[in-house]
């Protein structure tokens, strides 16, 4: 019996684990926008959708071999990216953060009503070379979709952090992200660093969804993982990117437990009672980056 | 340019600040009295629809625009008036009553919501309004012994006595009654210190702190109210679709609901409130979703942005 | 009479001791300006006073009540008004709205009064507006009544902060840095201002100042601080011709 809730628990744990990681990608997306511009996408989640489903339709459809079909799907959410931020973001700069918001909720409408348009609202898989196989050891069961999440992930931090901290352009986005009119200043064009940021965002949100896609079946309506993203982003400190996939790992662990010890229906609100909760006893998230304004 | 002579200060509190107010808006009341005689059955039934969402709107205006705080989960109060006056009325409970204790029930949770949301601002406040109705959501699918869960609730046809509010023409006068008096109540506050302690609240913290202000329990009265108000829309708007279910009040209609109050202008009442509302009446009609089984709940997306786009000064600042 | 007084007063902000035992009183009715070098921990004590920062140790005693438990919005009951250096006015809100404001802490009403506008939420709008009126009379500020604040000139913006304050009714009034931002013109007027509430209200004044004339022209005393200490507190001449306060200036 013991053993049997052991096993049960590591099995919840990996499933809560890749879910997390998911989590965390999106939740990345929405912070690095956020720190370099103050700017918070409500789109990050039908970004991700719109990533898989272009991947999904390079591998499918086209048929391309899976890689070739994985990179141009990145590649083109990198430049969808940076053609938002080119057209719909940079001519908010200056106004209230409130109507970049509202605006990135009006482009999750459109991008969903766009995937609705052309791939219509069943949910499709994308074929994977790794789906539907399994690890056994001791009695536990893993998905080689489950591992290639968490490899992802894992990969895609690396080389985000490699990025930040040896490039010139990671540092100058972490400078520009500190101060825009010091890095003008400096001589970084600070408009380039915004359009990178975007295409990076929206590239990590596309390998989310691709990540994503062999787990869950990819349809108009999945973007809206997007809002459990952004509770993690939260929960994890809004501007620190380990604290976003930290915060990912919590609420996608926390909502399989609760999936099993809880009534039904409470493993759907998990991720938004954990985020209540963290305002109530820190509301500046666990890694916590926000200073309080001196007056 | 007409010059107003004022000749005392009693003057400037009043609503109608001069007899060409007064006239104009005496006709306005005429005219919408006028409707029952003139419109069909469905056109008054979508205006009853357009009252409603408008005191949904005063409710959430109070909120975003006058107290600066940012709900982006004002339907769940949509949700909890409209089930917890459907249930109050199923119990035997008289229409009044009913409403009334719905309003009183919604204002408690908002300022239970108060509670967490009084230690965050700006996004954060938004995603933790946000979070509260996706729980309300939840607990009003699962809660099966009050809210019938999925399947949904039926609501009783509103009555006082014996004489039922059924028909197209008694539920248009109620809605407009419940519009007027809330409107009126929303002008109320604005005028008295209660109303301009939240506006302190909203254009400095630190400066309505040093002029004497409890910023927490401004945010929470401001809680409340929108609370209550947004909870009498729910009680009216049960009635109105006539059947309950769990995700007639999910994030689309909240931001629906915000962008009622933002393209018609987060700081101004009367006016840019039929404004929005008359947009919100047309823009379904020029939308392409149309496949949402209610067509209010889904207008065109490109309109909206484009309306913000013209119009950021009417965003509320973050 | 002593209004306020100040303890030892110390506070530090991560291991920078920005206000450093300060003691110092001040009589009813008097005139008192603080002046000191940029850093100095001016600002600082203001918001020490009014409790937006809490004290390390010490004590500030204000009309006998010891200001510990004391919350922020509870100073202006009290009878402290303050304004700020760059100004926090309602910025979306009218001259006379921000005044109103000012008179928030007179409220005798509850909310069922203002939510139905009653005789009694009535009558103490008339009164408010009275008291405005009386502001804007004393102060000029006739021909800005309807205007919004964020379409003044600083110069009027600094006025109506003092106007806001003034609606409290208080007793004691922080001013930060008033003259910051005035042309000579105003900054003359606001020499009479000054004077005005002091004698007309019998208003005590404690205030941040820079302009060396206009604080010999108002203040009863000037306190010295620099780095979190008081160098010296006496008259206008003997402070400005102290060995430590030209050291501090000059560096």
């Amino acid at each position: 019996m013991a053993l049997e809730e052991k096993l049960e628990h590591t099995q919840l744990l990996i499933s809560g684990l890749s879910q997390g990681c998911v989590y965390g990608l999106i939740a990345s997306g929405f912070v690095l926008i956020y720190k370099a511009t103050e700017m918070v996408n409500f789109a990050q989640g039908d970004l991700m959708m719109f990533g898989a489903f272009l991947a999904y339709t390079f591998i499918s459809i086209f048929n391309f071999p899976f890689a070739l079909g994985l990179v141009a799907a990145i590649l083109a959410m990198a430049g969808i990216g940076a053609l938002i931020e080119r057209f719909a973001i940079r001519p908010m700069i200056g106004e209230p953060h409130f109507s970049v918001l509202m605006i990135t909720i009006g482009l999750g409408f459109i991008f969903r009503a766009l995937a609705g348009f052309i791939w219509g609202s069943e949910p499709r898989s994308l074929k994977t070379p790794y789906a539907g196989k399994v690890f056994e050891f001791d009695g536990i069961i893993i998905g080689h979709e489950n591992i290639i999440i968490v490899l992802g992930t894992l990969a895609l931090c690396s080389a985000l952090a490699f990025f930040f901290k040896t490039t010139n352009l990671g540092k100058a986005m972490q400078a520009a992200s500190q101060n825009q009119l010091a890095a003008m200043y400096v001589g970084i064009s600070v408009k380039k660093i915004n359009s990178i940021t975007w295409a990076i965002s929206a590239a990590i949100s596309a390998t989310a969804g691709i990540l994503i896609a062999p787990v869950s079946l990819i349809d108009p309506q999945i973007g809206f993982i997007g809002v459990k993203a952004f509770a993690a982003a939260i929960v994890g400190g809004f501007g620190s990117l380990p604290g976003a996939i930290i915060g990912g790992l919590i609420i996608g662990i926390g909502e399989q437990f609760a999936g099993l010890y809880l009534p039904p229906g409470f493993s759907e609100v998990t991720a938004y009672a954990i985020l209540l909760t963290m305002l109530l006893i820190r509301p500046h998230g666990i890694l916590t980056s926000v200073q309080i304004k001196k007056m | 340019m007409r010059f107003i002579r004022k000749t005392n200060y009693y003057q400037d509190i009043q609503i109608f600040k001069h007899e060409g107010q007064t006239f104009w808006y005496t006709c306005l009341l005429l005219i919408l009295f006028s409707f029952p005689f003139l419109l069909s059955d469905f056109y008054l039934g979508e205006l009853a629809l357009i009252f409603i969402y408008a005191i949904a709107g005063i409710g959430l205006m109070l909120l975003t625009g006058y107290t600066g705080l940012v709900s982006l989960g004002h339907a769940a109060f949509l949700g909890i008036g409209a089930y917890a006056h459907a249930y109050f009325l199923s119990l035997g409970i008289p229409f009044v009553f009913s409403l009334s204790i719905s309003v009183l029930f919604s204002s408690l949770i908002g300022t239970l919501l108060a509670i967490p949301a009084l230690r965050v601002t700006g996004i954060y406040l938004a995603v933790a309004t946000l979070a509260f109705s996706i729980i309300v959501e939840q607990i009003l699918s699962h809660w099966v012994s009050v809210t019938g869960g999925y399947r949904g609730m039926l609501v009783p046809d509103p009555s006082i006595g014996n004489v039922s509010l059924k028909s197209h023409t008694a539920f248009y006068f109620i809605c407009l009654a419940f519009l007027s008096s809330s409107l009126l109540i929303g002008l109320n506050i604005l005028r008295s210190p209660v109303g301009r302690a939240m506006t302190a609240v909203r254009d400095s913290e630190i400066s309505a702190q040093s002029m004497g202000i409890n910023l927490a329990r401004t945010k929470t009265i401001a809680f409340a109210i929108s609370a209550g108000f947004t909870g009498l829309a729910g009680g009216l708007l049960a009635h109105k679709i006539g059947y309950l279910a769990p995700d007639s009040f999910n994030l689309l209609i909240s931001i629906q609901l915000l962008l009622m109050v933002v393209v018609g202008g987060t700081r101004v009442f009367t006016w840019s409130y039929l404004r929005s509302n008359i947009h919100w009446f047309f823009a379904p009609s020029l939308g392409f979703v149309k496949r949402q089984p209610s067509r209010k709940i889904c207008p065109n997306p490109r309109i909206r942005t484009r309306y913000i786009w013209i119009n950021p000064g009417s965003s509320p600042d973050l | 009479m002593t209004i306020l007084e100040l303890k030892n007063v110390s506070v530090a902000f991560g291991g920078v001791k920005a206000i450093e035992s300060v003691s110092f009183s001040m009589e009813h009715g008097e005139v008192l300006s603080i002046v000191g070098p940029n850093g100095a921990g001016k600002t600082t004590l203001f918001n020490l006073i009014s409790k937006i920062y809490d004290l390390d140790s010490g004590s500030i005693i204000f009309n006998d009540i010891e200001l510990k438990e004391t919350r922020p919005h509870e100073i202006a009951k009290l009878g402290i008004a303050r304004t700020f250096q760059n100004t926090e006015l309602f910025e979306h809100e009218s001259v006379l709205n921000n005044l109103l404001i000012g008179c928030h802490v007179h409220t005798g009403t509850n909310l069922v009064d203002e939510l139905f506008f009653l005789r009694k939420a009535q009558d103490q709008e008339l009164v408010f507006r009275k008291n405005a009126e009386n502001i804007i009379d004393l102060l000029d500020l006739q021909s800005y009544r309807n205007t919004k604040i964020v379409s003044l000139p600083f110069g009027i913006r600094k006025l109506v902060e003092i106007g806001r304050a003034l609606c409290l009714k208080p007793k004691l009034v922080l001013l930060d840095e008033p003259s910051s931002g005035l042309n000579p013109e105003e900054t003359e007027d606001l020499v009479f201002q000054i004077e005005d509430i002091k004698e007309e209200l019998g208003i005590s004044i404690l205030m941040i100042e820079h302009d060396m004339n206009l604080v010999s022209k108002t203040s009863d005393r000037v306190l010295a601080l620099a780095d979190g200490k008081v160098l010296t507190i006496g008259k206008s001449q003997e402070v400005q011709e102290h060995p430590q306060v030209i050291k501090a200036y000059l560096g």
